[in-house]
């Protein structure tokens, strides 16, 4: 444990040196992933799958705000939704829409959870979203979490459907926007996943609140077994024909990702080093704060030698003996 | 000579600055009753954007029996009924906004205060020198 304890100071101090370029490199993956997801769902514009391209829609993001991502992905699955039919992109530009004109001018920082819940969905790991969210985020990443989970239930419906959904004339087109709306709106398994998510949102979210030892622990594991009973008796009154198996193992494979978040994450508290530049009438200061950081060296092992008869002797004194 | 503590201090409000500041300074030039009704009349109009997106959704979703019943409803009824839920969305989200702003430009206000007083302890130790 020690060693770990190490590695993540390691890791920490690393983190804080090279901080700048380490954001571009993972938001340049980050945007390549979901990028390349998108491509591998509903890949109908295939100018937009060409590596060229790609790279470059990456590199953008990695030196924008992390927003710009979210509306770049947006924008690749409205292109290749148009190419599928005129009805998909329309059903899909209302949902962004008002995802964006409703929500997100209130908060802005938590846009990126909507794009990872769909890829945590095509990962087959959509477990690990709503704990996730509630030990980092607020109850308010409910929303975007839902809209998440029914951008991803879209998707997975337009490339499951999508020889069935293209049509040619006006009102063909029009009985196929009714066909794709009614269809969203009656999958159960999609609002089920919306409540049981935001169940254990809350859930994970007031017990790592608790001013308990072991809170993160304890919310991670409450999390996972409320999200398991929720979605199975939810299978069971709206019989959505969940896998049983399949719902414990990848919660379980879930947990296990977030002990690995949890121990990098819980405690994060470290203040990033700033670049400023000011002047009084003296000078001209060009300064670079750095924040201290400690790094754990190994502690002395003390061996306690008959351990439980000094134990007793202090017993002793305390009664007077 | 260089004085260590003023450059620290300085450094931590320019930190500041860099970061939050430039937002609550924008924010800042605005009295609390400007701020937060421009950000309610913004709110109000991306929330007619919407309703009106949901309308011609419903519309094309029911495309075949608003053709047949255009002639057979009662035009003012239907008309008052969608202004009813327009006007349920809009206060309601206006209503959201409201509370949101202004909880914001408390924020706001309360670390330009602590600002000013970095400001004010700085002008102590110029005048100490």
């Amino acid at each position: 444990m020690t060693s770990l304890l190490e590695l993540r100071e390691y890791i920490k101090s690393f983190y804080i040196k090279f901080e700048i370029y380490i954001t571009y490199v993972w938001k340049f993956f980050l945007a390549l992933m979901a990028f390349t997801m998108i491509g591998n769902k509903i890949g109908y514009q295939t100018s937009l799958m060409k590596l060229p391209i790609l790279l470059m829609a990456s590199l953008l993001c990695s030196i924008m705000p992390s927003n710009f991502m979210v509306l770049l992905s947006t924008g690749f699955i409205l292109a290749h939704l148009y190419k599928l039919s005129l009805p998909c992109a329309v059903v899909a530009l209302i949902v962004f829409l008002m995802m964006f004109l409703l929500y997100f001018r209130f908060s802005p920082k938590d846009t990126l959870a909507v794009m990872l819940t769909p890829m945590a969905f095509y990962l087959g790991l959509p477990y690990v979203m709503p704990i996730a969210l509630g030990l980092l985020g607020s109850p308010v990443s409910i929303i975007s979490m839902s809209f998440g989970v029914i951008v991803a239930f879209m998707i997975s419906y337009f490339s499951g459907n999508a020889t069935a959904l293209t049509a040619s004339d006006m009102e063909a087109k029009a009985t196929q926007f009714q066909a794709i709306i009614s269809e969203l709106l009656a999958n159960k398994q999609m609002w089920m996943y919306v409540a049981c998510f935001a169940l254990t949102l809350a859930v994970v979210y007031i017990i790592r609140r608790m001013s308990v030892d072991y809170s993160w622990t304890i919310a991670i594991i409450a999390g996972a077994i409320t999200d398991v009973i929720a979605l199975l008796i939810a299978d069971l009154i709206y019989t959505t024909e969940l896998s049983f198996l399949g719902i414990i193992l990848k919660s379980i494979i879930a947990v296990l990702i977030l002990f690995v978040i949890q121990f990098f994450a819980f405690n994060l508290d470290y203040t990033r080093i700033e670049k400023v530049q000011f002047e009084d009438d003296e000078y001209y200061y060009y300064v670079k704060a750095v924040p201290k950081v400690s790094v754990s060296t190994p502690a002395p092992q003390v061996k306690k030698i008959n351990q439980s008869n000094v134990s007793r002797d202090y017993r002793g004194r305390d009664r007077g003996e | 000579m260089l004085n260590e503590e003023r450059v620290i201090l300085m450094t931590r409000m320019a930190a500041y600055q860099q970061h939050e500041g430039k937002k609550n300074n924008a924010i800042n030039t605005y009295f609390r009753s400007d701020y937060v009704g421009f950000q309610v009349l913004k709110s109000i109009l991306s929330a007619t954007i919407v309703y009106l997106i949901l309308v011609a959704a419903y519309v094309m979703y029911h495309f075949s029996d608003v053709l047949q019943d255009i002639y057979n409803t009662d035009i003012m009824a239907t008309a008052k009924k969608y202004l009813v839920y327009y006007i349920a969305l809009v206060v309601i989200y206006s209503v959201i906004s409201f509370i949101i702003y202004s909880i914001r430009y408390r924020k706001m206000r309360g670390s330009m205060r602590a600002y000013y007083g970095c400001l004010k302890k700085l002008g102590r130790m110029y005048e100490k020198e």
